[in-house]
């Protein structure tokens, strides 16, 4: 019943855009991740993501911008851990500094696993008003074969964020949803192939829609 | 040219995963693939929850587990390859198994870990056909050998979280334990 609504809510998200006269803009948002333990608690996060535009209300490939993150997380007790990270976002004519802090609750279920993650983050450059944002994304994790999630099994992965932020005192609320299809390949290692739906600007003008192919990798060290 | 670079560095990172070990797996049967001899004994319980079928698979042996609710309790009953009955594991609270045995469960416990949660209580019955219908019957399981107790234990050692499964007999004594690795969950953490 859970996996119903979120499709209904994913396809009805995708569907008012599509129809809306809102603006849309399609592309690929591809995303390598790789992990390191430091330590028995400690762990190192680098991931790199790069955003290509392939329409905005016309057909175009546009290569965007590529983030880098780095974050280290820590384990303070076995389901909630905390983190720390610095972005770095490449775009055609600037650089732009993130700065995020991170907390995850993750919750093992008897069929499925549900994390919580409550994010600030802090964005600065040299031409613009800084950016604070204040996020919670709910994300469920279900395994197609048993109970449990295993090596060469495939799982279903549903995110839902609401990003609120604040830039030179204009509030502005996003809102994105993903619906993932999951491949585990060992206990290391993990590909994603799945739809990225975000809104914003809805509030007060016109709602900018976006729609994005993502694949994601997942290695460990 | 990037987005080229970028699909190629995916695919030759992803190939690392095939080199993997795997030591268990569970997966989701259908009725058609489980023997007989199981969906037949599973049926003479008349058990009215919805069951699930699931066939796990580990370095020793194949099985077959059947899996429902049964006042309000999570059971699994577990089949050999051949569809032989081998055991049914029934999850429970703590305060639903005996004192006593708790209290050596805990004995153990407090003297071989400094500080530790108890996750899930599991009792394993084995025994025949017969005792597993007097099971449902009237709640009685009189068993040809006696219940061990199955649980899941959450713990640090040198500073790391580590999840035990550990198993203790009929009267509460420790026989082994065994430790629980899982999936990483670097996809919903980042």
């Amino acid at each position: 019943m859970r996996i119903f609504l979120l499709f209904l809510f994913i396809a009805f998200l995708i569907s008012k855009m599509l129809y809306s006269q809102a603006n849309l803009e399609m592309g690929l948002l591809p995303t390598i991740n790789l992990n390191k333990k430091l330590s028995k608690e400690r762990t190192l996060n680098f991931k790199t993501e790069s955003k290509q535009q392939l329409y905005d209300n016309t057909f175009k490939y546009e290569y965007q911008r590529l983030d880098l993150i780095f974050a280290v997380t820590k384990k303070i007790n076995p389901r909630i851990s905390i983190g720390l990270g610095y972005v770095l976002r490449i775009e055609d004519h600037f650089l732009k500094n993130k700065t995020f802090q991170q907390l995850t609750l993750i919750s093992r279920k008897p069929t499925f696993t549900l994390a919580h993650r409550l994010m600030s983050d802090q964005a600065f450059h040299s031409s613009q008003l800084p950016e604070f944002r204040f996020r919670y994304r709910l994300s469920t994790e279900i395994p197609i074969a048993g109970h449990t999630l295993d090596s060469k099994e495939f799982y279903i992965l549903f995110h839902n964020e609401y990003l609120n932020s604040w830039q030179g005192g204009l509030y502005d609320l996003e809102i994105r949803a993903q619906g993932i299809l999951g491949y585990v390949f060992s206990i290391k290692n993990k590909l994603e192939l799945g739809l990225d739906y975000r809104i914003d600007s809805f509030l007060k003008s016109k709602a900018q829609n976006k729609l994005f192919l993502g694949i994601n990798f997942y290695q460990s060290f | 040219m990037k987005s080229h670079l970028l699909t190629i560095t995916i695919v030759l990172l992803s190939l690392l995963g095939f080199s993997q070990s795997k030591f268990e797996k569970e997966t989701r049967a259908k009725v058609t693939e489980v023997p007989l001899s199981a969906i037949q004994f599973i049926d003479s319980l008349s058990i009215l929850e919805k069951i699930k079928w699931f066939r796990e698979t580990d370095l020793e042996k194949n099985s077959y587990e059947a899996k429902f609710k049964y006042n309000s309790n999570p059971i699994s009953i577990e089949f050999l390859e051949q569809g032989l009955f081998e055991d049914m594991e029934v999850e429970v609270k703590a305060n639903e198994i005996p004192l006593s045995i708790l209290t050596q469960i805990k004995a153990h416990l407090d003297t071989t870990l400094v500080k530790y949660t108890i996750d899930k209580i599991q009792i394993q019955y084995k025994g025949t056909a017969a005792s597993l219908q007097n099971y449902f019957s009237n709640q009685e399981f009189q068993a040809q050998i006696p219940p061990s107790y199955e649980l899941v234990i959450i713990t640090k050692i040198n500073g790391e979280f580590i999840f035990y499964q550990c198993l203790f007999d009929a009267q509460g004594y420790f026989l082994h334990r065994q430790r629980i690795l899982f999936q990483m969950t670097d996809n919903i953490e980042f």
